[in-house]
């Protein structure tokens, strides 16, 4: 469950602060599919990096999975990254001296597994993704969408409780586009994971059990 | 974050950075080299000198010689300065000691013994086999007092000369064997000798007064190597050298070149030093000896160490400065990481464990250097030095305490200077570091 209570990000710009986040709450419940609808620079990727807990000077509460967030150290708060966090990014963010196997399995050289081991997972999460038999190629020398078929790979790979996706498909064509949202809908279905979507694609969003805007989120509850 | 992990992860950035490090590594590796090499041969020149090219003195025992300027400019330059040389009368010689000199030192509180050495003052030549064959060198002929030498002879018995007798006992320096069979053997096709075919060897001495024309012959017996002798030329009992000069040179029989003096016990030694220094002459203590040249070496080898050191030190600057830059291009890696779950001490330790790997192969590959330009000049240097000291001298000492230390130092070196570097990467802000 990811409860959300008066959230304000803010951050100084030119000697100016600029209020990206203001007075924002929201609910999800375990398991839920939601989407957060609003064109671009309006907070979406921000408050996605909130929940991630990547970003914590924030005034609010934000409550993951019985986590308050402001409450965690930094080194509790890079557990809770690599735990309870999958991050699917709009520009994939794949390290391209890496192949797709050891992109996959980077999560799991900051759990406390073996080497080894994390390979037969990460060799596993790419055929989940059907991407086994490319497990040995470098980013070059995928496409769009199987580069961010190894980015949901690399988000799942610990099977977190909670899956956040920013653009996942920004980047990619038409058909592509529409093979990863169920790709990624399935996997979050299959492990029962909360999937928070930040889109401006209305159909993408339209996937979701509920579609928020940035706007909304800040008007009232959610 | 395990182990394995970490040093996986480590290594695969290693080797994706080889060229840039193995370039930005190349001041180190050189640097480490020459620490090798320097420390090498400052240790080697050491053990030379110590072991091999100064006499070897007991604890409570030194060597006192007359201050006399000739001693360090040579009768050239003493007779081109107007000083007094052999051609001096006897009583004005400054560059000898008297009964009356030996009388004062005697008495210098903490004096156990005075023994003199004594030379022959006149032109001596040893011939081989019989006097006046071809085969002959010129030498100088010390004489040695008997009380001084029998405690450190195998068969004290054989030291023994009285005046009329047929043979005169004979030390000859363990240097003038190895000259004779690294140089002369070799240059002129002879045998090789060692002490025991020398003993058999029939030796003749033959002395010369330039101004009176008379000469002296003598048979020399060799009965062994004693440290104590001069270079070249045999030491006799001092009877003999007595006996020659007083016969050649009137009152010759009482002037000493040299003394040995023995104090009552080590801790005198400092004492007496300066007592004897107080009273114009030059005298060295085993420990002031051995004190002086260690200076010495020291000063040189910490000048060739700071050069190394400061090779390295500037290599070293060159690292961080790479390591910064990477870490700069790595900003978007370093922010993936944290975003998947690094915590700020495993970017630390990713990154210091990348430093220690480089340093490791630094420390490696300088040793294998060092080690092999130690070898490489041993190679070249030692066919020329066997010819002056004993078999086994070296001017290098390589041991394996430096090397280990240049292979543990070195990555401990690459580590603190990675830290800053290290530590700026694990601040990192990962939303900052994500931004393209």
């Amino acid at each position: 469950m990811i409860k959300i209570n008066n959230l304000t990000k803010k951050y100084e710009r030119d000697r100016e602060t600029v209020t990206v986040l203001q007075q924002l709450n929201l609910l999800v419940d375990e398991g839920e599919i939601v989407s957060i609808m609003g064109p671009s620079g309006v907070g979406k990727t921000t408050l996605l990096n909130i929940i991630a807990g990547l970003d914590t000077d924030i005034d609010g509460d934000v409550e993951v999975e019985g986590r308050h967030l402001q409450k965690l150290s930094l080194s509790q708060l890079a557990v809770y990254r690599n735990k309870t966090i999958g991050f699917i990014f709009q520009e994939f963010n794949l390290l391209p001296h890496l192949n797709a196997l050891e992109n996959a399995l980077v999560p799991l050289m900051f759990a406390d597994i073996s080497h080894s081991e994390a390979e037969k997972k990460a060799l596993n999460a790419l055929e989940t993704v059907g991407l086994k038999e490319m497990a040995q190629r470098y980013p070059s020398e995928l496409s769009g969408g199987q580069k961010q078929r190894v980015a949901i790979a690399r988000a799942l790979i610990n099977r977190p409780k909670v899956i956040l996706a920013d653009e996942p498909t920004a980047n990619l064509d038409a058909d592509t586009e529409k093979s990863i949202i169920k790709l990624i809908t399935r996997l979050a279905e299959e492990e029962k994971a909360t999937l928070i979507i930040a889109t401006h694609n209305g159909e993408l969003a339209s996937l979701a059990q509920r579609i928020f805007t940035i706007e909304e989120l800040q008007g009232g509850a959610a | 974050m395990r182990l394995d992990n970490l040093l996986t992860s480590s290594w695969q950035n290693v080797r994706r950075n080889r060229r840039r490090i193995m370039l930005s590594s190349f001041g180190v590796i050189f640097g480490l080299a020459t620490l090798i090499l320097f420390f090498s041969l400052t240790s080697g020149v050491r053990n030379l000198i110590f072991d091999h090219l100064i006499e070897q003195l007991p604890a409570n025992q030194m060597k006192v010689n007359p201050h006399y300027e000739g001693n360090l400019l040579g009768f050239g330059m003493q007779k081109l300065l107007g000083g007094k040389t052999e051609e001096t009368p006897l009583a004005e010689r400054e560059d000898r000691f008297n009964t009356e000199a030996l009388d004062g030192i005697k008495a210098i509180d903490g004096v156990a013994s005075v023994h003199g050495i004594m030379q022959i003052e006149a032109r001596s030549y040893l011939y081989l086999f019989s006097p006046g064959n071809r085969a002959n060198s010129r030498v100088g002929v010390s004489g040695v007092d008997d009380e001084l030498i029998v405690g450190e002879l195998d068969d004290p018995s054989v030291w023994h000369y009285e005046e009329g007798d047929s043979r005169v006992p004979a030390l000859i320096n363990p240097q003038l064997v190895v000259a004779w069979n690294e140089t002369f053997s070799v240059s002129f096709d002879l045998p090789k000798l060692t002490i025991d075919t020398i003993k058999t060897v029939p030796f003749w001495l033959e002395i010369a007064n330039d101004r009176t024309y008379d000469t002296y012959t003598k048979q020399i017996k060799v009965i062994g190597l004693s440290n104590r002798a001069p270079i070249f030329g045999p030491l006799v009992p001092i009877s003999f050298v007595k006996e020659i000069n007083g016969k050649l040179f009137e009152g010759y029989s009482d002037l000493y070149s040299s003394l040995y003096v023995s104090a009552k016990a080590p801790e005198f030694v400092p004492g007496i030093v300066a007592e004897l220094q107080g009273m114009g002459y030059d005298a060295t203590g085993e420990q002031q000896l051995a004190d002086t040249i260690s200076f010495g070496i020291n000063v040189v080898t910490l000048f060739l160490a700071a050069i190394s050191l400061v090779i390295v030190f500037i290599s070293l600057l060159n690292i961080v400065n790479i390591f910064l830059i990477t870490v700069m291009e790595r900003k978007f890696e370093i922010g993936v990481m944290r975003a998947v779950g690094a915590t700020r001490r495993d970017i630390r330790s990713i990154i210091l464990t990348e430093s220690l790997f480089i340093g490791l192969f630094n420390g490696i590959v300088g040793s294998a250097i060092g080690v092999g330009a130690v070898l490489a000049l041993e190679w070249l240097l030692n066919p020329v030095l066997v010819r002056f000291v004993p078999g086994g001298a070296s001017f290098f000492d390589l041991s394996p305490w430096l090397i280990a230390i240049v292979v543990i130092g070195s990555p401990l070196l690459n580590l603190l200077a990675v830290f800053q570097p290290a530590n700026y990467a694990a601040r990192l802000d990962p939303v900052e570091a994500l931004k393209r």
